[in-house]
């Protein structure tokens, strides 16, 4: 029975930094690191102003500095857990910070949901206060929002533990609630909005059509014919006409080379342009070199 | 009026309203966008802490009980200090204070900007080795018929195609060149060439997107005809 | 061929790149101080158009619509505002309102910020309006949906979509384009440039959306910054012709078949360029054997 031992998930040892899941020791961490946070909070709005650049320029280096170290330094040999020198505890230490640092900016970004939300409420809030044009609409997104919360909420408390298994069996008033509202509504309407595409393709094509310059042209004659080339019935009418002269001269083959040998490195050349861009803009984001904008 | 056909006609009447836009701005539209605006805001909060903050954070910094089979984790305490953190985005609205809001936003940043060099590593390294396609031929003009291609061979017309492939590649690649005067003829040609090139690109993108996006309408009009009216509504 | 395969000329290749461009930004700074000479810059049609749409926007006392991508908040959304300060400039000067609509409350915030901050620089703090910067939905199509009713129902005149796009660049180019706007796109996402480039009217490729800024402002930074991608973009060409002659001229090297014991030509996985690409320390060594 020992290979069971060996796959159990191990429990990490007790330190400084975590606490038993509902022990009071955990709880009263993490209040005095609430309240540490909130006094920095308070602290740094009584920073000198000559100081409030310095201040966001070392967040932002320090939080981009740990993938920049992440990724030059040297990795540790596989199978090593026990550090035998300083380079390899830094390299263990940072396969274990990983998958913490990785949620980061995830967590952060979800915390300023909220924003949104106030810009949403704020904007139709006014509008229905002040009975301002189209306020009835603003009221209805408002009562959306707060239907869509509840149901939504509700269902997932009902899913809960043993709950689901349950609730697949028989859907309760919340579970068919979200199911109308979600299922029947929003994933509707997503695909509704997706499938308007169509309609405007054909007009966006057909206005570029009208344009007549090389470039246009160029780009539409290209598009008819890999797109005709995909068709099934007339890809078999033509390639049956062309078989007999050559291979090479069949429609598939055809859109298969300009896919393969133009459309292939005329997009990668753009995407290095874009790459090489975006690396530039992070380093300039990661030192804070910009003037204006959001380095201040 | 059982609850599946109350739920298709849900779905049909949102999706006719949304298309009633193709022929103007009109009230029903301005209905249902309003409504699918709530419903999407409404399910994001929802989703922020049941698909994302429970698992990401809450539980990792409280832990979890021992449930059936499960061993419990313990919680990592620290985790709450990114609860001010954010918090400190807040102060955007603030006049005196709102600079505090960047210290959230440049970390976002630069842990955004931390990762490009590795990112842009894993992406276009292997899309530069790729790119390095032989062009002299090794062997003879077409791939000989009944047997195939031998391993490590060039054949001619390969060896014409990779060159095509190169001269596609650097001649877009000169169109970006933003800060150098392209003064020889020849630089100007390739650049040019370039564009055009570019333009075939664009096309074959577009020619293989028509066809996905009309199968959407096709499913869409399955839905209505078909899924609501026909089988839904008539019972047929 | 073990010096190949410690992977380190991977590593080398994209930090030359990174010293390129900071030294040719600080080279830059240097510069720009010695001499007020600007540097070279080639013309972008889609960034002249800037001032073409407000002012013509102005003219008909219609807003101005700017919409950053769908995506998170990254360089491609900062860029796209970096972009946007710049047109809420012009627009704040002729008193001309903007609409500025986000799909993501971080983008959202750092809009507030950057957008309020222009206001405030130009000394128009008065005429800032907080709900011209706003957040309409982190959901795809919900977005689509309303930033079409915004379009539609304020007759916005000129529209600027920068930043990262997918399927629904199509519907805002479109609709914006229904009402006759003036549109200037661009997406970093290739596969919806073709879109943009049949429905509106200037459309930035590629990387002239990273060249905008520079474009734009001038600053010694920006310009630096431009010159080092450029020569990041040479860089690339030639590493990739230099592996071009490299194995063009391994085609010729030939070698025994370990299992026909037949001479010929090295594969694709058997040449030099492969193996600094792919770097496997445990390449040649004798395979350890299953069971031990």
């Amino acid at each position: 029975m020992n290979f069971l031992i060996a796959q159990a998930p191990a429990t990490p040892p007790l330190n400084f930094w975590n606490g038993d899941n509902a022990t009071a020791g955990l709880w009263i961490k993490i209040i005095i690191g609430l309240v540490l946070g909130f006094a920095l909070m308070i602290g740094l709005l009584f920073a000198p102003t000559r100081m409030r650049r310095p201040i966001v320029v070392t967040f932002t280096f320090l939080a981009g500095l740990f993938w920049m170290v992440q990724w030059l330094w040297p990795r540790a040999g596989e199978g090593v857990t026990e550090p035998t020198n300083a380079t390899e505890g830094v390299a263990l230490w940072l396969k274990d910070a990983l998958p913490v640092v990785t949620d980061f900016a995830n967590i952060l970004t979800a915390f300023l949901l909220g924003l949104g939300i106030y810009s949403l409420v704020s904007i139709h809030g006014k509008r229905l206060i002040k009975k301002q044009t189209d306020w009835v609409f603003s009221g209805i997104l408002l009562l959306s929002i707060v239907i869509m919360m509840i149901f939504g909420y509700a269902d997932w408390l009902t899913r809960l533990g043993e709950g689901a298994a349950k609730v697949e069996l028989v859907p309760g008033f919340w579970n068919r609630g979200r199911d109308l509202l979600f299922d029947g509504m929003l994933q509707q309407m997503d695909a509704a909005m997706f499938s308007l595409i169509a309609f405007f393709i054909l007009s966006a094509a057909y206005r570029a059509f009208r344009i007549r310059s090389i470039e246009s042209t160029i780009l539409l004659s290209t598009a008819l014919i890999v797109m005709i080339s995909i068709m099934g019935a007339i890809v078999f009418m033509l390639d049956s006409a062309a078989a007999p002269v050559s291979n090479n001269l069949k429609l598939s083959e055809i859109a298969g080379w300009i896919t393969g040998s133009l459309q292939t490195p005329a997009i990668r050349a753009i995407n290095f342009g874009v790459g090489v861009g975006a690396l530039a803009m992070g380093i300039r984001l990661w030192l804070s070199l910009d003037r204006g904008g959001v380095s201040g | 009026m059982d609850f599946t056909w109350i739920k298709l006609t849900i779905g049909a009447i949102a999706t006719i309203g949304l298309y009633s836009v193709l022929y103007r701005e009109n009230k029903f539209y301005r209905l249902i966008e309003h409504i699918y605006l709530g419903l999407a805001a409404g399910w994001s909060i929802t989703a922020l802490w049941t698909e994302s903050l429970k698992s990401t954070w809450w539980d990792k910094m409280v832990g979890t009980p021992t449930a059936s089979g499960q061993p419990g984790t313990p919680g990592y305490w620290a985790y709450i200090l990114l609860l001010p953190i954010g918090l400190m985005a807040y102060f955007v609205f603030s006049r005196k204070n709102n600079w505090v809001s960047r210290i959230p936003i440049g970390i976002i940043l630069g842990l955004w900007a931390g990762q490009q060099a590795d990112a842009w590593s894993k992406k276009f390294l292997p899309q530069i080795a790729a790119s390095m396609k032989p062009i002299i031929p090794n062997d003879a003009f077409i791939v000989p018929a009944g047997t195939g291609p031998t391993p490590g061979s060039l054949y001619v017309s390969q060896a014409v195609t990779n060159i095509i492939f190169l001269v596609t590649l650097l001649s877009v690649l000169s169109y970006f060149l933003f800060s150098f005067e392209l003064k020889t003829r020849f630089m100007k040609g390739m650049t040019t060439t370039g564009r055009w090139l570019m333009m075939i690109g664009f096309g074959a993108i577009f020619g293989n997107t028509v066809m996905t996006r009309f199968t959407l309408l096709i499913d869409r009009m399955y839905f209505i005809w078909i899924e609501w009216l026909i089988t839904g509504t008539f019972k047929m | 061929m073990q010096w190949a395969d410690t992977g380190w000329i991977n590593i080398l290749f994209v930090l030359v790149l990174i010293t390129a461009m900071l030294t040719m930004i600080l080279t830059n700074i240097k510069r720009s101080k010695a001499s007020r000479e600007g540097l070279y810059i080639r013309r972008i049609a889609g960034l002249n158009a800037i001032d073409e749409a407000i002012g013509r926007s102005t003219e008909m006392g219609k807003p101005v619509l700017m919409v950053p991508g769908i995506g998170g908040l990254n360089a491609i959304s900062v860029q796209a505002l970096n972009i946007f300060a710049y047109v809420t400039r012009t627009a704040a000067r002729f008193a001309n309102p903007i609409r500025l609509c986000c799909a993501d409350a971080a983008v959202y915030t750092v809009a507030q910020e950057i957008i309020s901050d222009v206001y405030n620089k130009e000394g128009l703090a008065d005429r800032y309006d907080q709900d011209s910067v706003r957040f309409v939905s982190d959901r795809q199509f919900a977005f689509a949906a309303g930033v079409s009713g915004i379009i539609l129902r304020e007759q916005t005149a000129a529209t600027f979509f920068l930043g990262e796009f997918f399927a629904e660049s199509l519907i805002f180019a479109e609709t914006a384009n229904s009402i006759g706007a003036i549109q200037v796109a661009s997406s970093t996402e290739t596969t919806q440039t073709p879109f943009f480039i049949a429905a509106c009217d200037y459309v930035l490729i590629g990387d002239e959306f990273y060249a905008a800024s520079a474009y734009l402002s001038r600053e010694p930074v920006l310009v630096g910054s431009l010159v080092g991608q450029d020569i990041g973009k040479i860089l690339i060409a030639g590493y990739v012709l230099l592996g071009v002659a490299f194995n063009s001229a391994q085609q010729f090297e030939r070698t025994t078949d370990p299992d026909t014991q037949t001479s010929r030509p090295l594969k694709s996985d058997e040449r030099l360029m492969y193996m600094i690409f792919n770097p496997d320390p445990n390449r040649g060594k004798p395979k350890e054997e299953e069971e031990k």
